[in-house]
């Protein structure tokens, strides 16, 4: 008997469709899928604006918006489920140079900060920047605690910035976020935070040679105690 | 409010401060309290004079751009003018064609300047 | 004991960071004259210059973003006046406040656009830290807890523009204020007459061009010297750092340097609040005027 005359066959459920549009052009995905899935599904194959896949990268922003709503919104493309009637384009680049800085040679203070970032005077506490971040964060006030020099309070507020870009690419006043936070904790965690003496203490015995012949040993012990010593770590029982 | 000005400058003018130039009867008031004339290429009155003939060079003039809005000038006016305002268009016609004044990137020294001072300049010289 | 009378207080970027001087002074005496300056929870930079042009609110979103902070706060507070020193952030709330009061359409639209925000109604009062002093406590009270009179020491009272004009928006008449000479004269002071107490500092010229902010400081702080005044007494940090970088770069073309302090700097070293003041100005005030308490 041929396959094709089979009698039991498995009934598949209909999958429900969204309909989106990815830059103007219209397609039916099924409903669930995130937006980068739904952009493999229909064809594209994407070589940027894709990343870790995980929410982690922010390489995959996403602007988007619904029929009849003047609404922008904003999100990452593997994070965000496609919704009937979605708008959307991504945005793999935001165009921002790199400013070059000597962090040793650098004040933990506002005016160091502003100095770098003179655009930072420009801030009209639109807030457009707090209503695109799609990790929560609150901009707009992260960036008026660096106008006030409370750099360490502004370097917690930031810390799950991504750098996904999409703040910078609707402010105004065109300050990148992204990079001025950088800058700020990086200048809270080399000078501001409590510096860990246990990491200092452990760094100077390692210099003074503490661990030296156990290193010496290991280094020249050989591929079979190496791997003896790997599947016999803790970890693995 | 409706009012139809002569020139394409003056109603400018008109539409971003909402004063008519058209009020000054150029009475010199507001250049003589002026702090700033020294710095000046043409007076605060023969600014609004300009505007009044709709003579469009008056865009290049220095003058809007060293007037520090201080008001002096619109807290004596005895046309109620508010020259300040006039001052801002004129300065907002070129600022909103995307043309800044300064370039904040190239300012010298601006670890001394206190936040105030940037904040305020970067208001009234970028667009 | 007397509960303080608590106000909400807007302090500015420059308060907290080149003026903190200014902001430690004024805080302990508004203690000490029985009230308590309670800062503004979440505020943002005033924007510092009020937005000249009529056909655009956008300037007008971080004045009044402040303004809906402070209405949200007197609810908490009890209160509907807000304070400040600076005289610039004193000047653009108090005129954007003014100007949504009566313009509902203006008002209309900047609550829209802050959809992210509750929408503004109009009920906070700004004064300036100045008027509450002469209004709500009196100089005569405040002479009477004087601890170290001034010794008719000469103060000049540097007003600068912000804090007077519009005539609308000022503390004071535009042309002859009185307010901050009548406070000196009330510590013990002698408050200089001069004709530039009103003249414009150069304000944001300072950032491109020191020339004029130079000769501006060197025609005021002239007058100021040819009538004998020692110190000059100023309410706006702007002002404070051009008439000081001013005065640098003028050099010898001064034939003496003057003392610059904030009004509060005086007022804390005639109330006797030693430690609200910083060392060198505490110095220099009892070099100039005489240290007993």
């Amino acid at each position: 008997m041929r396959m094709s005359q089979a009698k039991t066959t498995v009934k598949q459920p209909k999958m429900k469709m969204v309909t989106i549009y990815v830059m103007g052009k219209k397609y039916e995905v099924p409903e669930g899928l995130t937006i980068l899935k739904a952009l493999e599904y229909v064809g594209y194959r994407l070589i940027r604006g894709v990343g870790c896949r995980a929410g982690f990268c922010g390489a995959c922003a996403t602007v988007y918006r619904f029929k009849d709503d003047y609404k922008l919104y904003t999100g990452l493309a593997c994070q965000t489920t496609v919704k009937d009637g979605m708008y959307l384009v991504m945005i793999p680049f935001v165009p921002a140079k790199k400013p070059v800085y000597d962090i040793e040679k650098l004040k933990p203070d506002a005016s160091t900060v502003i100095s770098i970032f003179p655009e930072l005077t420009r801030c009209v506490a639109c807030n457009t920047c707090t209503k695109s971040c799609p990790q929560e964060i609150q901009v707009m006030d992260a960036v008026q605690e660096i106008l006030r020099g409370n750099l360490e309070k502004a370097a917690h507020m930031v810390f799950d910035c991504i750098a996904c870009g999409i703040c910078s690419m609707r402010c105004p006043a065109e300050i990148v976020h992204y990079h001025v936070f950088q800058l700020v904790r990086r200048l809270y965690g080399k000078y501001i935070a409590k510096k860990s003496k246990h990491l200092e203490d452990k760094l100077k015995a390692l210099e003074e040679g503490a661990f030296k012949e156990e290193l010496d040993k290991l280094v020249t012990a050989g591929p079979s105690v190496w791997k003896r010593l790997y599947e016999s770590r803790e970890i693995e029982k | 409010m409706e009012v139809e000005m002569p020139n394409e400058l003056a109603e400018k003018i008109f539409m971003i401060s909402g004063q008519n130039v058209y009020a000054c009867y150029q009475c010199g008031k507001c250049s003589a309290g002026c702090p700033f004339t020294d710095y000046m290429d043409l007076l605060p009155n023969v600014v609004i004079h300009k505007i009044q003939l709709g003579d469009e060079r008056v865009l290049e003039a220095k003058t809007p751009w060293i007037c520090a809005a201080c008001f002096t000038c619109s807290t004596r006016c005895p046309r109620n003018l508010d020259i300040s305002k006039i001052m801002e268009a004129l300065r907002q016609i070129t600022l909103r064609k995307g043309i800044d004044r300064i370039k904040l990137k190239k300012l010298e020294k601006i670890e001394e300047l206190p936040t105030i001072a940037l904040v305020a300049a970067s208001r009234k010289l970028t667009g | 004991m007397k509960k303080m009378r608590k106000i909400m207080y807007y302090p500015g970027c420059t308060i907290k960071t080149y003026g903190q001087r200014y902001e430690k002074t004024a805080i302990a005496v508004a203690k000490a004259l029985g009230f308590e300056l309670v800062e503004l929870p979440r505020w943002n930079c005033c924007g510092v210059v009020y937005g000249l042009s009529e056909d655009s609110v956008f300037h007008h979103i971080a004045p009044t973003r402040n303004l809906i902070r402070a209405q949200e706060f007197s609810r908490e507070l009890g209160t509907n006046d807000l304070t400040t020193l600076c005289s610039m952030c004193y000047h653009v709330l108090k005129r954007v406040n003014d100007y949504l009061r009566s313009n509902p359409e203006a008002l209309e639209k900047l609550n829209k656009f802050m959809d992210d925000e509750e929408d503004y109604e109009g009920g906070i009062n700004v004064v300036h830290y100045l008027t509450i002093l002469r209004d709500d406590i009196g100089f005569d009270k405040i002479s009477e807890k004087v601890r170290r009179r001034l010794n008719g020491a000469k103060v000049a009272c540097y007003y600068g523009c912000m804090l007077v004009k519009p005539r609308e928006t000022g503390i004071d008449d535009p042309e002859d204020p009185l307010i901050m000479d009548e406070l000196m004269e009330s510590l013990g002071a002698e408050a200089i007459d001069y004709p530039f107490k009103t003249e414009c500092c150069g304000a944001y010229h300072i950032v491109s061009d020191k020339e004029i902010v130079k000769k501006r400081a060197v025609k005021i702080i002239k007058a100021a010297l040819d009538r004998g005044a020692e110190i000059i007494a100023t309410t706006c940090p702007l002002c404070h750092y051009n008439l000081e970088k001013g005065m640098e770069m003028a050099g010898k073309e001064l034939r003496r340097k003057v003392l610059l302090v904030y009004f509060t700097e005086l007022l804390a070293f005639a109330l006797g609040l030693d430690d609200s003041l910083e060392k060198n100005v505490l110095k220099e005030l009892k070099r100039l005027i005489g240290g007993e308490k």
